[in-house]
């Protein structure tokens, strides 16, 4: 014996720990399967039950439903006659295949509200991306309301906290499933943030916001850069530190200390780029991989990934902020662990809202290339966890939805639709994606592939407010031409109508609006005075609207007091322009669009309708959105209910 | 090795033998999580322990589904070998001077010096032959009891007590046990020299050529802390976990 008696089962700390740890993983493995298989019956028992009260007898085992965000079918039907999109041309030879009524307006905040739901927006309360406040003249996330409230804690000290809730009204349907004991899986669907209780498993999509609290940020730093601000995005200066490294300080959520990123160039040329005590390496040019950045807010750690860029200069670009799933500091999904899940079984991945940062490429931050890189990488991370859900879930439902198709839309649709292009291309990739799917489908199970709206181009801005203003709806103050933010600038005294958020105008109603004006009276003549001068319209010769509609005649429910009171449809190419969104003035009604964001569907709703691609053979003609939940209730044996307004397929 | 460890260990001498033990364990726990550090890979210990995690959620959420969760774990266990894989470079690069520490603690901290209270035992194996004239000389104030001789195998032992820990066996002079500062090792017996005994075994001198080896069986040494007796390695082994602990904080050591 050479070693000292007592140490044979000490190898020191580090190693010790990690032995120790490892057999109470290996205990924790072996007695979680015994456990599962003891309760097992239990659980199967207490399903079996709750399934066995279904009213209706269920057609099949499983459903599946791959939402494609914005896959047009006129480019679906334009690829079909060059042979292309196979997988997609078999689903609909065995299956069924039509063009898909979205909704009024066809965005999908409001279009996958009704997809959830079964209902038209006047029950579920979703009329656009913002919604306006009227009291104060405000434009606001139409789903999400973010409240701050103080608390003392048990040692008396007083603490802010922040919590959201969803706006979203009516219930999706697979909380309906649920109680029939039939589990979903539902992956990054939009307006389902925050997450709603569940049987089964959910992470939000669209409206997550990223560490900064907004809907999506990014840092830019460079050496002679100073901090700034500008749409998307804010500026900040990279210094020069010791030993070849620059540091730049990336600012995170209010009350936190900015992180410090530091950045060296190897003699490989690669950088490396680390954050505390994690590191990254990343070829010039390149995108990274994601580094998880942490802040602190007094003893409470803030955790946020984010992906880098760095350009000669160096010029260093960081996306946006994004919640990091593994250690969330917002709840992501239900259970709050799923997120935590995911990350360790596919890696960490995007979490912010709307991922992409069109942003960038639109200011110039972003090449196209970069852009891409970037898409197609949350795409690959949304197909790892769609993989996942289908490989998991033996039975019930499962969705997903790739936003991957519509980003790409947006920014590339004026370089070409033409076999080659980088749209082609993308709907290549979800073809692709189809024919995988399918392959995982088995006998006794239901595929769906939906698009929540189609896309055309958006060649010219339409500024609705100076619209409103050259025909004496809206007035200015005196010596006010334009208007940069918010309706500072507006005599509401005097201002009869006003456009907020993608697709509406908005009375000012007197005791309705904050400074309203117009009588109820007065209300049906004058929208109906609007309406007449919207269609009139016209750009050279063409016909800048093609429909106006009235909340009150399209929408029904309890919800239509949310509701922009008139829905202008624009023609193909035509959209509202970027500020009249939230409420500025511009100095034309009708201008080019200059911006990357190129591809668009906030038209009239008839020009960008959806797809929907059912494995099994229906004879409804004209479908729309809201027929999906209802037609999926029935397929596994529960009664849609009657509030619904889509009908069965 | 017992000279360069006797230089190491001097700014403990001076205080109580617990707190001495209990700073060299908390430096030695440091050390050694930084070692870790320094020798694993730290990125791949980090990305797996998120894929272990995550499977252990995993298994949660799918209970309803006792295939999934036989799968999970199947995948957990796998990646448990993985992680242990992990760890096998870091464990055997402190191997070494863990085992160097842990002799020199223990032949400085884990026995008694003698004392009258309790005898010890001496065992003496011969090479070839039991000499007729063994003699002990023990020092003032050491008794010693007969001697036992098995001439079969060539051994005799005999039993000491004493107060001043120091005990000449025949014409050795041999010193078991120690009255010297805290810290300093305290002599058990004697072996044939080579590389291993010499550096494992720091508490034996060099056997005379007509002896293998000679065994002492003195008394351990126990710690009082609050109230119960700890061996030394107890105190080792906990105060350089904690420490490492801390340390794995501090120092951000993905174990």
């Amino acid at each position: 014996m050479i070693f000292p008696t007592l140490a044979h089962g000490y190898i020191g700390p580090g190693a010790g720990f990690g032995i120790l740890t490892s057999f109470v993983v290996f205990l924790n493995a072996i007695a979680v399967s015994l456990l599962s298989f003891l309760f097992w019956p239990i659980i199967a028992l207490i399903r079996s039950v709750k399934k066995s009260k279904r009213p209706l007898a269920a057609q099949c085992k499983k459903v599946v439903i791959l939402g494609l965000d914005g896959l047009s079918p006129h480019l679906v039907e334009k690829y079909w006659a060059n042979g292309d999109l196979p997988n997609l041309k078999k689903l609909a030879d065995n299956g069924s295949y039509n063009r898909m009524r979205t909704t009024t307006p066809g965005v999908s905040p409001v279009a996958w509200s009704s997809f959830q739901t079964g209902v038209n927006p006047g029950k579920h309360g979703i009329f656009d991306f913002l919604a306006a406040d009227r009291k104060r003249y405000l434009a606001v996330l139409s789903s999400v309301k973010t409240k701050t409230s103080s608390r003392r804690n048990f040692f008396g000290i007083k603490k802010e906290e922040v919590s959201s809730s969803l706006l979203r009204m009516s219930k999706p349907f697979w909380s309906l499933l649920g109680k029939y004991g039939i589990r979903s899986t539902i992956i990054r669907v939009p307006i389902t943030y925050p997450p709603e209780p569940l049987d089964g498993r959910l992470l939000s999509g669209m409206c997550v916001p990223d560490l900064r609290g907004s809907q999506g940020s990014y840092t830019v730093m460079a050496p002679h850069g100073d901090k700034t601000s500008f749409t998307g995005g804010i500026g900040c200066r990279l210094e020069q530190g010791e030993k070849e490294w620059w540091v730049g300080s990336v600012p995170g959520p209010d009350g936190c200390k900015p992180v410090d990123v530091l950045l060296k160039q190897g003699k490989d040329k690669r950088w490396e780029i680390v954050s505390g005590d994690e590191g990254i390496k990343v070829e010039p040019e390149k995108l990274s991989e994601w580094l998880t950045l942490c802040y602190r807010s007094g003893r409470t750690k803030v955790k946020g990934i984010a992906r880098f860029r760095v350009t000669d200069g160096p010029v260093v670009y960081c996306t946006a902020l994004h919640v990091d799933p593994s250690s969330p500091v917002i709840p992501l999904s239900h259970p709050v662990h799923y997120s935590r899940y995911l990350a360790g079984a596919v890696g960490q991945f995007a979490t912010l809202g709307l991922a992409e940062d069109t942003w960038a490429l639109s200011n110039g931050h972003l090449d196209e290339k970069s852009f891409l890189s970037m898409a197609w990488a949350y795409y690959e991370e949304r197909k790892r966890m769609f993989t996942n859900a289908l490989v998991n879930g033996k039975d019930g439902l499962t969705v997903c939805v790739f936003d991957t198709s519509d980003r790409i839309q947006h920014m590339f649709w004026g370089s070409g639709l033409e076999p080659g292009s980088v749209i082609h291309s993308m709907y290549l990739e979800m073809d692709k994606l189809v024919g995988e799917t399918v392959k995982r489908m088995k006998n006794n199970e239901r595929l769906v592939v939906m698009s929540d709206h189609g896309f055309t181009s958006f060649h010219t801005c339409i500024d609705f407010n100076k619209w409103l203003v050259d025909n004496g709806y809206m007035v200015l103050e005196e010596g006010v031409d334009t208007i940069d933010a918010s309706y500072h600038g507006v005599d509401w005294s005097r201002t009869r109508a006003y456009a907020m958020g993608l697709s509406g105008i908005n009375l000012n109603i007197r005791n309705r609006e904050g400074k309203g004006i117009v009588r109820k009276a007065h209300v049906d003549s004058l929208m109906k005075e609007i309406r007449e001068k919207l269609l009139q319209l016209k750009d050279k010769d063409n016909s800048v609207i093609k429909s106006v509609k009235f909340a009150r005649d399209i929408y029904t429910g309890g919800y239509i007091d949310r509701s922009p009171d008139i829905i202008p449809g624009t023609s193909a190419g035509y959209r509202a322009d970027w500020g009249c969104v939230t409420g500025c003035v511009g100095s034309k009604v009708i201008y080019p669009n200059d911006k990357h964001w190129n591809g668009d569907h906030c038209h009239d709703s008839d020009l960008v309708k959806g797809v929907l691609f059912t494995s099994w053979k229906h004879e409804t003609s004209n479908p729309s959105i809201m027929d999906v939940a209802p037609s999926v209730l029935k397929m596994l044996g529960v009664k849609p209910p009657t509030y619904m307004d889509g009908r069965v397929l | 090795m017992n000279t360069l460890f006797d230089l190491l260990l001097k700014p403990f001498q001076p205080l109580h033998p617990l707190w001495g033990l209990m700073w060299i364990s908390a430096l030695s726990g440091i050390m050694m999580i930084l070692v870790f550090k320094k020798t694993s890979n730290q990125h791949a210990i980090s990305a797996l322990r998120r894929k272990m995690g995550s499977r252990a959620l995993g298994m949660l959420l799918f209970l309803e589904s006792p295939l999934t969760v036989v799968k999970l774990a199947l995948g957990l266990i796998l990646d448990n070998f993985i992680y242990l894989w992990h760890l096998l470079k870091p464990m055997l690069i402190i191997t070494i001077p863990f085992l160097l520490i842990a002799a020199q603690l223990d032949a400085r901290y884990s026995r008694q010096p003698l004392n009258s209270d309790h005898p010890s035992t001496v065992t003496v194996y011969w090479e070839s032959s039991i000499p007729f004239d063994v003699q002990e000389e023990p020092e003032e104030g050491v008794l010693i009891s007969p001697v036992v001789t098995i001439a079969d195998s060539l051994e005799q032992s005999f039993s000491f007590t004493g107060n001043n820990g120091i005990f000449v066996f025949s014409e050795m002079g041999i010193y078991l046990g120690s009255s010297g500062p805290s810290g300093s090792v305290c002599i058990r017996g004697a072996e044939r020299s080579g590389i291993i005994p010499t550096l494992f075994h720091p508490w034996n001198i060099e056997a005379p050529a007509d002896i293998i080896k000679i065994e002492s069986f003195t008394q351990e040494k126990n710690y009082n802390i609050l109230g119960s007796r700890w061996g030394w390695f107890t105190v080792f082994l906990v105060f350089s976990s904690v420490w490492a602990v801390l340390g794995a904080v501090i120092f951000k050591v993905k174990v």
